[in-house]
């Protein structure tokens, strides 16, 4: 709580909100208490009571952050999947002081979801900063979801058409475009000197359609089929402001606020 | 119109005179390469519109419950014109069946084209005029586009264009790539 601005105000009420013991040894150019100046004058310079009214150890921030894209599901030469999905985003978490905000990683997309003859759901979900891989033609690997694209979801897999049209149990179904994760925002206050520890939130990893023929041999025509892979979520990302100033986080890290 | 006619109709000779009301109800296009001569097959749902390009068609033909009325484009004028109509599913193991035509309008042969698994071959039986079987089992093989017999710009070509109308219209042609077993022969059938 901030000191009051007008009224009586003592040394030790300037000591304690500085975050000292009450009734203490202190001085007006004691370190411990010039940290409330905005800026701190330093050392052996002059300075008032008066100068300390309004002050406080607390500091205010605002934030955003974002979880890692959920990867895109393998495409499938032949036959379809059984609704388990590609790989998903990890949490990003912003951390510190007794403050804590995260925003969860996404969920890939499913395995063999599209029919052959359908385009739509094979792209990436967009997230609040940006689109996620595009639509993926038969045949053709899912693209990685654009890394500016914080949180996009990256592209299923392509599927297969039928090998003796009009024999629709030849096709093979492309995978679904991974999730995005939501984007959250807010703010804080922590006492000044604390340090928040970010942990940025990875992209669901590129899911190839080796692997999973060998996670799941009973899809894709029993894994001895081939398929395109999908594609990797794009990774997380935060950015904590105070004092009018940015700090963006594309990897783990930590802030002191002062 | 998103046709495969407007979009494959280039590709070949035959099809490339076409006027357009006939390449937008153009609903698949099949390749064909038989020792050494490559033909085209054309497909429609319209069978007015098929009439109109096959000409003299067969009451069995015209009448027949499908939407998929095909006739090999550079066989009409000659004394055997080959006429299809495929299955819109596989119905009792049958996927279509082939008309061979005199120039005069008569059936001189008939082709059961049949389908017994996803996997295996598609299986034709042959008749003569009499319905006395010619010939059965005949297999037609899902084939690698790599096994496609004839020019191998056409494979390049007609991939490339399925890209171009995925990406641009965001629009899938499938493909699909057989061959007779110990024949020249080889199909690439392109359909939406």
């Amino acid at each position: 709580m901030a000191l009051p601005t007008s009224g009586p105000l003592s040394l030790n009420q300037i000591h304690v909100e500085a975050g000292n013991s009450s009734g203490t040894v202190s001085s007006l150019n004691s370190s411990s208490i010039r940290v409330l100046l905005n800026p701190d004058k330093g050392a052996n310079q002059t300075n008032s009571i008066s100068e300390y009214r309004g002050a406080s150890r607390d500091v205010s921030f605002t934030y955003e952050l974002i979880g890692g894209g959920g990867a895109g599901g393998v495409g499938f030469e032949y036959g379809g999947g059984d609704g388990t999905r590609s790989y998903s985003g990890s949490t990003t978490t912003i951390s510190g002081g007794g403050f804590s905000a995260s925003s969860s990683g996404a969920v890939g997309g499913r395995h063999g979801q599209i029919a052959w003859n359908v385009a739509s759901g094979r792209g990436g979900a967009s997230s609040a900063y940006g689109a996620g891989g595009g639509n993926t033609a038969n045949g053709i690997a899912g693209a990685a979801a654009p890394s500016s694209s914080y949180g996009a979801g990256g592209s299923g897999g392509g599927g297969d058409s039928p090998g003796s049209y009009p024999n629709n149990d030849t096709a093979g179904s492309a995978g679904e475009g991974g999730s995005a994760a939501s984007q959250s925002t807010g703010s804080g206050t922590v006492v000044y000197g604390t340090t928040l520890t970010i942990s940025i939130g990875s992209g669901g990893s590129q899911y190839t359609w080796n692997q999973l023929a060998s996670d799941a041999p009973s899809l894709n025509g029993a894994g001895h089929k081939g398929g395109s892979h999908g594609g990797a979520g794009a990774g997380g990302y935060a950015k904590i402001t105070y004092k009018g100033v940015d700090y963006p986080f594309t990897s783990n890290g930590t802030l002191t606020l002062t | 119109m998103l046709s495969v006619g407007n979009f494959f109709g280039h590709l070949h000779t035959s099809t490339k005179e076409l006027s357009s009301d006939v390449l937008d109800k153009t609903t698949e296009l099949v390749f064909s390469f038989r020792d050494g001569v490559e033909s085209i097959c054309w497909v429609t749902n319209d069978k007015d519109v098929f009439k109109s390009v096959a000409g003299e068609v067969p009451d069995i033909v015209y009448n027949a419950n499908t939407e998929r009325y095909a006739v090999d484009l550079d066989s009409i004028g000659t004394s055997q014109v080959r006429m299809y109509v495929f299955n819109n599913d596989i119905e009792d193991g049958i996927s279509g069946y082939g008309y061979y035509m005199s120039s005069t309008g008569n059936i001189v042969e008939k082709k059961v084209y049949k389908v017994t698994d996803a996997d295996e071959p598609i299986l034709i039986d042959r008749y003569d005029v009499n319905g006395v079987l010619i010939s059965e089992n005949e297999k037609e093989l899902i084939a690698d586009k790599g096994e496609w017999f004839g020019d191998k710009s056409l494979v390049d070509d007609i991939n490339e264009i399925r890209l171009k109308a995925f990406h641009d219209h965001e629009k899938i042609f499938g493909v699909a790539y057989t061959k007779k077993e110990e024949k020249n022969q080889s199909y690439i059938r392109v359909f939406s």
